[in-house]
């Protein structure tokens, strides 16, 4: 083949970018360093979760948003604050939303997507109205979920293979642009030891078997964040900004996210910024049947647990879970421990506790109707949770808050809980549920969002006492740092053409989804307002798409 | 009226539609970082009020409040009549550089207009149906005025309420009834023509008052054309990222 574009990395945004440019007539290679069975990388594994503002959903859930109010939310969010940095991510910040209240939800729909009728509030934020953080629900759950998103690009893009329009090179794992002239020309790899039959997510040989070199008119970079490289990680942690880094980190995605495309594009001229900005989550746990190396599992919790550090301190108002993951983060490092608890009831994890990835949510990936209103609405908690509740070494479950310490003290990584203390601080949240109203700002959270429908029906427990045995057992979680997304990264304008650090176009290289910040080097700032990820992969790789449709002769 | 940005900036007035305010611009003012923009309620809308007036008039109102800024070599950013408007002030103020017009056809001759807007025609059918317009038909027609799918949102709709509160009923004669007549005489792209100004058109591929004749008609006289194909009749509102780039893309162009 003969093509007019090389993309590098089959993720979301690389299959955006090919869709697009199949669309177009363009003739696409598409270089994978995985094999077939990993066709859209990292969102099969999502949860599938899209930021749309002002939806039909939305508006049905009475809920009034608008582009106006989440540009504040964003820029709030983003606090962006680098001059030169910050250009190209202010500007991608802006178009993301425009397109998030306006045509995203109908791309989508073309493409035959379709979200659940409940829409979830995800980053609550730090109680600023100017701040970080969501003033509405926004996070909305697609039916099918990451395989879903996936599949309504990767269907077109296998179509297009047939037609011979795309060809993919997968094992192909892309070590050098070719530069010539200033321009990047092609791309330079190895070709690495076949593997047809190892299944999506686990962790591949690196043993190589020959060498390869492609060459085309443009070279669009889609290789992913750098999530599973915790050397990286580690270089560019911000400590002055959230703490020292984790010594212990566990890993939310799989071993390819390993961001060695980052310096293989610099070397070849392209500019990365912003790279101390990451979206690491606070409230991971090790999964018990783990597809990668060091596999975590986030959950996503409702907003009644308690949460205290390592040491068994009550984390200080707005942290509670699903607030403020970077405020809740630096308040959980503040103290030198890199662990956090949630204590909490069997009520509360009933309602509450819903597990981030595709497998962990087998009744809404599989698009089953029967089985998504039986394990979300009945009595217990849904299967995957109950599991980790069973099997999960970070679970402890107890009659009795002694029990609880006791086994919260036998997998503690640093100080003990002093038993005395914890009851103090539990037994004072528990009678402040004495009136309607009082002092505990979380108590009137939980209320508040019981007000919001969507939260009351599918969400967040009936405020009740964690030491009422009515309500238990008791359930102790030890979470862990789990690492994710890369918020910053290539910069780019906003047709997706990689920048040089002079601010010239790199002609010949585009970027795009995370490896790009999600577009410009980070459209994120330093927060993100969830479900902007995929989103972001999508809205880049398809800006990639169709500048290089337009300008390609 | 309303001034925003750095005094020492480049001019841009924007003129709105009609039935419209100077809140249309609301999402597009931001993204103009750098620029001096002046922006005013026409007369018979927004806050302005007063008799309604056609787009002669309205421009010689704007080149009243231009002289009184002391401002020459504007922007003229026009969207739907406000682009008659924004010609009609190059033509007669000599304070005009350069003109955008967004989201407007030369003339009627490829239009169409929501049902039953020609009863707003009639002198006291009109204005009584104006005064009484149930919320839902204000907002049926704001629906009209963005593209197929675009959400207009709670914001957006509570100004088009407003506005239409504020809108002087005489309006609908003078933009439905002989707007038609004067466009057919003058069509847009001839004046553009004739201006010999440099001119840029913004229009919305999925505008639903007006066809996609109008791009070559405008290229045909020489502007510059940029159509955002996700965009309906609003883009000012749908797309202001992709209107405030194209605006100062244009302000340097040579
Ligand atoms: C469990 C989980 C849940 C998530 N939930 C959500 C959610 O609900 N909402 C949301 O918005 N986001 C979510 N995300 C984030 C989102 O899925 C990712 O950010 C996004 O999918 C990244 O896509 P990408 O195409 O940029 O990169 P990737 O999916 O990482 O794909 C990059 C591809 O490039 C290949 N590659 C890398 N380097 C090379 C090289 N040198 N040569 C050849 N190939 C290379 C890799 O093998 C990989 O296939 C979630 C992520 C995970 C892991």
């Amino acid at each position: 083949m003969n093509p007019d574009v090389i993309v590098v990395g089959s993720g979301l945004a690389g299959l955006v970018a090919t869709h697009e440019l199949a669309k177009a007539g363009k003739r696409v290679l598409v270089l994978d360093q995985e094999n077939r069975n990993n066709l859209g990388g990292q969102a099969f594994w999502s949860l599938g979760g899209l930021f749309l503002v002002d939806s039909p959903e939305q508006r049905r859930l009475g809920i009034k948003d608008s582009y106006e109010l989440a540009m504040q939310d964003w820029m709030g969010s983003a606090a962006f604050d680098r001059e030169r940095e910050d250009h190209w991510p202010r500007r991608w910040a802006q178009a993301y939303v425009e397109w998030a209240a306006g045509g995203k939800r109908q791309y989508l729909h073309d493409l035959g997507l379709r979200v659940l009728p409940m829409v979830g509030w995800a980053e609550r934020g730090d109680g600023k109205a100017d701040g970080h953080g969501n003033s509405v629900p926004r996070f909305h759950l697609t039916w099918g979920t990451g395989p879903e998103v996936v599949r309504v690009f990767l269907e077109p893009v296998l179509g297009a293979e047939k037609r011979g329009l795309v060809e993919f090179g997968f094992r192909h794992r892309v070590d050098e642009l070719i530069v010539e002239d200033g321009a990047v020309v092609g791309v330079r790899g190895a070709v690495l030891e076949p593997c047809d039959d190892l299944e999506r997510g686990k962790a591949s040989s690196r043993e190589t078997v020959g060498e390869f070199e492609h060459r085309a008119a443009a070279v669009v970079v889609a290789s992913g964040g750098v999530g599973h490289n915790h050397d990286l990680i580690r270089k560019y942690w911000p400590t002055e900004r959230l703490g020292k880094c984790p010594e212990t980190l566990i890993s939310g995605v799989p071993a390819h996210v390993d961001g060695r495309m980052l310096l293989i594009s610099e070397t070849a001229g392209a500019n990365v910024v912003n790279r101390d900005r990451m979206w690491n989550y606070t409230e991971g746990i090790v999964n018990w049947d783990p597809i990668w190396p060091n596999h975590a599992i986030r959950i996503l919790a409702g907003p009644s647990s308690l949460w205290f550090d390592a040491a068994g301190r009550r984390l200080p108002a707005p942290n509670y879970p699903s607030f403020d993951t970077n405020g809740t983060l630096k308040a959980i490092l503040a103290d030198g421990h890199d662990y956090s608890w949630l204590v909490l009831t069997q009520t509360i994890i009933e309602k509450e506790f819903a597990l981030s990835g595709s497998e962990q949510n087998p009744d809404i990936t599989s698009k089953d109707v029967k089985l998504a209103l039986k394990s979300r609405l009945a009595k217990g908690a849904p299967g995957p949770v109950e599991a980790f509740k069973q099997h999960g070494v970070d679970f402890v479950v107890a009659r009795t808050l002694r029990e609880l310490v006791d086994g919260m003290n036998k997998i503690a990584r640093g100080p003990k809980i002093d038993h005395d203390d914890l009851e103090r601080q539990i037994v004072a949240r528990d009678r402040e549920l004495g009136n309607k109203y009082g002092k505990d700002l979380q108590l009137a959270a939980v209320e508040h969002a019981r007000r919001y429908l969507g939260d009351r029906i599918t969400r967040v427990a009936k405020p009740h006492r964690i030491l009422d045995p009515a309500h238990g057992p008791l359930i102790a979680v030890r979470l862990n740092i789990l690492t994710r997304k890369t918020l910053g990264g290539l910069e780019t304008n906003l047709d997706s053409q990689v920048v040089r650090a002079d601010g010239s176009v790199l002609p010949g290289l585009y970027a795009a989804g995370e490896v790009a910040g999600f577009g410009g080097g980070g459209v994120h700032g330093y927060n993100a307002l969830e479900g902007t990820f995929l989103g972001g992969c999508i809205f880049s790789g398809r800006a990639a798409g169709l500048a290089l449709a337009r300008d390609l002769r | 009226m309303r001034v925003d940005g750095p005094a020492e900036g480049p001019p841009v007035v924007l003129l709105h539609g009609f039935g419209g305010s100077l809140h249309w611009f609301d999402r597009l003012v931001p993204l103009l970082g750098g620029c001096r923009v002046i922006r005013v309620d026409l007369l018979g809308h927004g806050a302005t009020g007063g008799p309604a007036a056609d787009a002669d008039e309205q421009a010689r109102a704007v080149a009243g409040v231009l002289a009184s800024l002391g401002m020459s070599d504007v922007v003229a950013v026009g969207h739907s009549f406000g682009a008659d408007v924004a010609l009609s002030l190059a033509e007669t103020s000599g304070r005009v550089a350069r003109v955008v017009v967004v989201a407007q056809a030369p003339d009627y001759s490829d239009a169409t207009f929501p049902p039953g807007d020609f009863l707003m025609t009639l002198p006291l059918v009109g204005a009584l149906l104006h005064r009484f317009a149930p919320a839902f038909a204000v907002r049926a027609v704001a629906a009209h005025a963005v593209a197929p799918g675009f959400r207009v949102g709670a914001t957006l709709v509570q100004q088009s309420l407003e506005d239409h509160k504020a809108l002087d009923a005489g309006m609908f004669p003078i933009v439905l009834v002989q707007r038609r007549r004067r466009l057919a005489a003058n069509p847009l792209d001839t004046r553009v023509r004739e201006l010999g100004l440099p001119t840029m058109v913004v229009l919305g591929g999925q505008d639903r008052f007006y066809g996609a004749r109008s791009a070559r008609r405008y290229a045909a006289v020489g502007a510059r054309v940029e159509t955002i194909a996700e965009a309906g009749h609003s883009p000012v509102v749908e797309t202001p990222g992709r209107v405030a780039a194209l605006i100062q893309d244009f302000m340097t162009d040579t």
